[in-house]
């Protein structure tokens, strides 16, 4: 199996009676960022969560920095954990607790590193995602855009790796969704952080990834740079670019 | 049926899972102390109403048996028997189950759903010991508290009523609640209010946990949290009632 930082293979999923994921073979290379691309319902957030552990694939294998992780137990899931992190698509704050604490948290249960130690790197993550000023806000009073980057936030305070982000830019203006590609081109440019991210954008597809996958029938149909995307003749992967809703939709 | 069985072994395993996250009680020592403010001072004044009312009846419904069999001095004895061992923590349990009951599975439902708590577990926070077990341990050790208050209030309720309706001086009625105090009965009360709470928080939790779907997910937890914890409430009444009271210790 190829070195990386995920690789699966065969990878299956059944849910409701349906394969959302029917033998999903994807390699993530260290330090790229990788787009996958899919209708909804197609199973790109289950492949993510796979890859982090929030769920169990019923056959094939899945490899993460190296180790074999299909059937992980709960001790080594939280052993990996502090190397991988995911930006969830409504940004999943805690919302009994201020955004600095939501990006403490994580801090406070891996590391037991002092409090003033913990505050630094809360203004640290938040000054990176350019909300500086809003560690005492609970989320309540914050815009989707604002809440997204705090998920960003709190998914970067442990310096993670990998980090997988579940449609970043959806329901956003697309100012806003620049700001959020630039933070995701700025996290692996600057952090070297190697990053899957799904999305139906395809602007901010081609905005960010270094490698393009499309997901489609619960398998990989196509993988390339935006480049080859471009100029792709695969049909389904052509009608996905192009938003059309004629044949042949799959 | 099958799935009857099937939720049974789901909540033995959450209370086995919470049982082993006792272990990290010191670690979440603030949210367990902020869950027993929620669970069991938030509840005090429904509770206090509830209790206040109970006693009140228990005496009008004391005084109307023992007319024609014996004074009415002894009404004091029936309500003090009544509300310390069964009205007190059963009453009270069933009210602060549909209370809490409702707002654990209600809050864990919505974390559900928000994907709060997949979030927990990707910062390998493991949610059982940090959401669950804080929720059990406040409502196993508030519900014994609240019910001390609610057996105090609903003796005083009947007090009000013997001295109101039937002129008994407050004095004969607290020497009838003196003469025929037993510790046991209080204890018994209040350990069964603590297997009340327990079980509580342990449905709250469960129906809170597996909620699927967007509001109305949530919504329906919280009605089959309620539901469950009531019928757990008043089947382990009767088991409890037999261990306490039928076996000698």
């Amino acid at each position: 199996m190829a070195a990386g930082m995920i690789a699966a293979r065969g990878l299956v999923k059944r849910l409701g009676g349906r394969d959302v994921l029917a033998g999903v073979d994807l390699d993530v290379r260290e330090g790229e960022t990788l787009v996958l691309l899919g209708r909804s319902g197609s199973g790109k957030s289950v492949f993510l969560k796979h890859v982090i552990g929030l769920m169990r694939a019923d056959a094939g294998r899945i490899e993460l920095f190296g180790e074999d992780v299909t059937q992980a137990d709960e001790r080594t899931w939280n052993r990996l954990r502090r190397d991988v992190a995911m930006v969830f698509q409504a940004g999943a704050l805690f919302d009994s607790m201020s955004v600095g604490e939501n990006i403490a948290l994580g801090l406070r249960h891996q590391t037991g590193a002092p409090e003033a130690e913990i505050q630094a790197r809360v203004a640290e993550c938040l000054g990176f995602v350019g909300l500086a000023d809003t560690a005492g806000l609970k989320p309540s009073a914050l815009s989707g855009g604002m809440r997204k980057r705090v998920g960003i936030a709190r998914a970067i305070a442990l310096r993670p790796r990998l980090l997988l982000y579940d449609e970043p830019t959806s329901g956003l203006d697309p100012v806003t969704s620049d700001v959020i590609n630039r933070l995701v081109r700025a996290l692996q440019k600057d952090l070297g952080v190697t990053s899957v991210v799904v999305t139906h954008d395809m602007q901010s597809a081609y905005h960010i990834a270094d490698r393009i996958a499309l997901l489609s029938q619960g398998r990989i149909r196509f993988t390339g740079t935006p480049d080859e995307v471009r100029v792709a003749r695969d049909p389904v992967l052509r009608q996905f670019v192009e938003g059309t809703s004629q044949e042949p939709v799959a | 049926m099958l799935r009857f069985f099937e939720d049974v072994g789901r909540v033995a395993a959450l209370l086995v899972a919470t049982i082993k996250g006792l272990a990290s009680v010191p670690r979440h020592g603030r949210e367990i102390l902020a869950q027993m403010y929620a669970l069991g001072v938030g509840s005090l004044p429904l509770v206090v109403v509830v209790a206040a009312f109970t006693g009140a009846v228990t005496a009008v419904q004391a005084a109307y048996q023992l007319q024609g069999f014996l004074p009415l001095r002894y009404v004091g004895s029936m309500v003090q028997k009544f509300v310390l061992i069964e009205l007190g923590p059963v009453l009270t349990a069933l009210v602060v189950g549909g209370r809490v009951g409702a707002a654990i599975a209600a809050e864990l439902g919505t974390m559900r759903v928000t994907e709060q708590i997949d979030a927990l577990e990707t910062l390998a926070i493991p949610p059982i010991p940090y959401l669950v077990m804080p929720r059990i341990v406040a409502a196993t050790f508030m519900l014994p508290v609240v019910t001390v208050f609610a057996d105090l209030v609903g003796v005083l309720g009947g007090l009000a009523v013997a001295y109101l309706s039937y002129d008994q001086s407050p004095h004969t009625y607290l020497e009838a609640v003196r003469n025929t105090f037993q510790s046991r009965d209080l204890y018994s009360g209040l350990t069964k209010a603590a297997f009340f709470g327990g079980s509580i928080g342990l449905m709250g939790s469960f129906y809170g946990f597996r909620t699927e779907g967007g509001a109305e997910g949530v919504g329906k937890s919280a009605t089959q949290a309620v539901v469950a914890s009531c019928v757990l409430v008043l089947a382990l009444d009767y088991v409890l009632a037999n261990l306490l009271f039928r076996v000698e210790f």
